[in-house]
């Protein structure tokens, strides 16, 4: 009868994480169902399951096996890397979990095998939110929970970062961390960073000095030159409702039928003015003076004259 | 459901068993098909499979599961896997990611979401501080537009809004049979028909506004539509000269070709109306020179015609 590969899979788990010593692959290879009898295929077989496990999150062990004579390779799994009991989540916090991850998820399987080891099936949802997923993403998880300082390449240069905040937002990942080559925060979208990230022991990273939810991606928000000020802007109708949108905790000071007014603090005025202008007319800057004067001078730069003569 | 891997397969029977077997008296199969959302075919295949595993060996410990079916109903014993396996990090990760997308732990709520989620930070050993260090910022249902043109589709209703039209900043009133809402990179669209026009059109949601049902009766959605947010390939091109500082532009858009000119930048870019290159050049600032454009999308000194309209705001 033929066995498949997930009968084999478990097989092979249950008989590793009991073994008190490593086994041989041919002694595994006697003891789980479903090997084929040709030893190169057989190999090759054995050598694709070991990174099925891994992938599973198994942790193989490999050692000599004992008294053999040559040595040969054994494997084992410690039964207290295999198994982790999971939080204990009462059923509706269950149930609010298995929601959110049916609605927003990455483009993996990653979210659907989580809810299993919860116990649970993932609910499934018709329309569902794909994150897309990146290979460097686990180690800047990991790195901003065990405080760990990371490194990689960006914009052809080497960095180490502090690794505070891992925001998703406008389709993309990004990083925000103390960059100690330039000794200022920053912001990194990940799919850039041209190497693999490795990540130092943990506790090598020092603690944010600012709160992290002022860290955030918004262009007039990103660390500046100059000192934070507050400034109101007006929108157009048309544009309001997509500001509405963008900032649902936006500080409204007025709206009707002539727009929208509200309170942002700009730390970065390049990036304010940057985001400003692509409303083209339906924004407008109202105050603080300065920065109306910023984006006058800004605008009287271009000349019409400069421009057909080029 | 999307099909499962083999990965995925192995969590699932575990789960399966591990939820049986906690019930020594066992449990009715229909029970176990809608917990894990199976039909009763697949699951009883599954259950079967699984009480077969290791049965040819001569250990008799090599079986990890005693499964035994009686008609519509079904017990386990687990001689192993008697806990779940540990998660990856990217498992943990996925999890978080989700509870964060839909949850503020700034407000502190009290629901079972937030609670999860603070267990689970703390399962994760996350200083609870920490639970913002991964902001996932997703409009993951398109909001409430996406909730009235699901029930108008639903109901075969054609709508009417004000729509933005970005690429040339103008704004206009549509009447559409709507066919169908979507999620592409992280944006909500609708695809329908545009009544006037007679053709089919997708619309950004967060660009609608006003937007009302009728009671007039919809066209139904053609067969196979699609949901492709192609471009059209005969799009005005606009060749622009450009700073090295602005290389973000090449990043940001689509470009038909990019030349390096000394230290400066020569991009072409194949757009969709005339507003899309006001605010590139608005933003990247004088430095940004056009050298030729369709003259469909304007003059050489759009740029600065554009800069001086929108400067006169602020001389009042």
């Amino acid at each position: 009868m033929t066995v498949s590969r997930l009968e084999r899979l478990i097989s092979l788990m249950n008989v590793l994480h009991d073994s008190p010593r490593p086994l041989s692959a041919q002694e595994l290879r006697g003891r789980v169902s479903g090997y084929p009898d040709n030893d190169a295929s057989f190999r090759r077989q054995f050598e694709r399951d070991k990174d099925e496990l891994r992938e599973l999150g198994v942790v193989l062990e490999m050692a000599t096996v004992p008294a053999s004579d040559p040595p040969v390779t054994g494997y084992r799994i410690d039964p207290r890397q295999l198994f982790a009991p999971m939080a204990e989540l009462e059923a509706d916090e269950l149930e609010a979990l298995s929601m959110a991850a049916a609605v927003v998820g990455f483009t993996g399987d990653s979210s659907r095998r989580a809810m299993f080891k919860l116990g649970v099936s993932a609910t499934t949802a018709t329309r569902r939110a794909e994150l897309a997923d990146d290979p460097n993403l686990e180690t800047l998880f990991s790195a901003v929970i065990d405080r760990r300082r990371v490194r990689f390449v960006y914009r052809d240069e080497q960095r180490e970062v502090d690794p505070y905040r891992i925001q998703f937002a406008r389709g993309r990942w990004y990083l925000c961390g103390m960059d100690h080559g330039r000794g200022a925060l920053r912001w990194y979208r990940v799919s850039r960073m041209s190497t693999q990230v490795s990540a130092d022991a943990p506790g090598t990273s020092d603690p944010p000095s600012a709160p992290l939810s002022e860290l955030t991606l918004d262009p007039w928000a990103l660390p500046g030159d100059h000192a934070p000020m507050e400034a109101e802007v007006w929108f157009d109708p048309v544009a309001a409702a997509g500001i509405r949108d963008e900032l649902p905790g936006a500080d409204v000071v007025s709206e009707d039928a002539s727009g929208l007014v509200i309170r942002l603090k700009v730390h970065n005025r390049e990036g304010f003015r940057s985001w400003l202008l692509s409303f083209l007319d339906r924004a407008e800057v109202l105050s603080p003076p300065d920065l109306r004067d910023d984006m006058a001078k800004w605008l009287e730069g271009f000349s019409v004259d400069a421009r057909r003569s080029s | 459901m999307s099909r499962i891997t083999v990965g995925t397969r192995i969590q699932r029977l575990l789960a399966i068993l591990q939820w049986i077997a906690a019930e020594p008296d066992g449990v009715e199969i229909s029970a176990a098909c809608e917990r894990f959302a199976m039909t009763r075919s697949e699951l009883l295949g599954e259950l079967t499979m699984a009480s077969m595993i290791g049965d040819g060996s001569a250990n008799f410990d090599d079986m990890p599961f005693l499964v035994i079916i009686e008609d519509s109903h079904v017990e386990v014993s687990l001689l192993s896997f008697r806990q779940p396996l540990r998660m990856t990090r990217g498992e943990q990760l996925a999890l978080f990611v989700a509870a964060r997308a839909l949850t503020d732990p700034e407000i502190g709520g009290e629901d079972p979401l937030s609670r999860a989620l603070s267990k689970l930070a703390a399962h994760l050993g996350l200083d609870p501080s920490l639970v913002l260090a991964v902001d996932v910022d997703v409009d993951h249902d398109g909001g409430p537009r996406a909730a009235t043109l699901d029930q108008a589709i639903t109901d075969r209703r054609r709508v009417a809004f004000t729509y933005w039209t970005y690429s040339r900043d103008a704004v206009s009133e549509r009447l559409v049979d709507p066919w169908l809402v979507f999620s592409r990179h992280d944006q909500w669209y609708l695809s329908g028909l545009d009544v006037d026009q007679g053709q089919s059109r997708v619309f950004r949601l967060d660009r609608i506004h006003d937007l009302t049902v009728s009671d007039e009766t919809a066209s139904v959605a053609p067969p196979g539509l699609s949901t492709s947010l192609d471009f059209p390939t005969d799009l005005p091109v606009v060749e622009l000269d450009l700073p090295a500082s602005a290389s973000w532009v090449i990043e940001a858009y689509p470009t038909v070709a990019v030349e390096q000119v000394g230290d400066r930048l020569r991009v072409k870019l194949a757009v969709t109306g005339p507003s899309f290159v006001e605010r590139v050049l608005l933003r990247v600032g004088p430095e940004a020179v056009i050298t030729s454009i369709d003259p469909e999308l304007g003059d050489l000194d759009l740029g600065a015609v554009t800069a001086q309209r929108i400067a006169a705001r602020y001389r009042r």
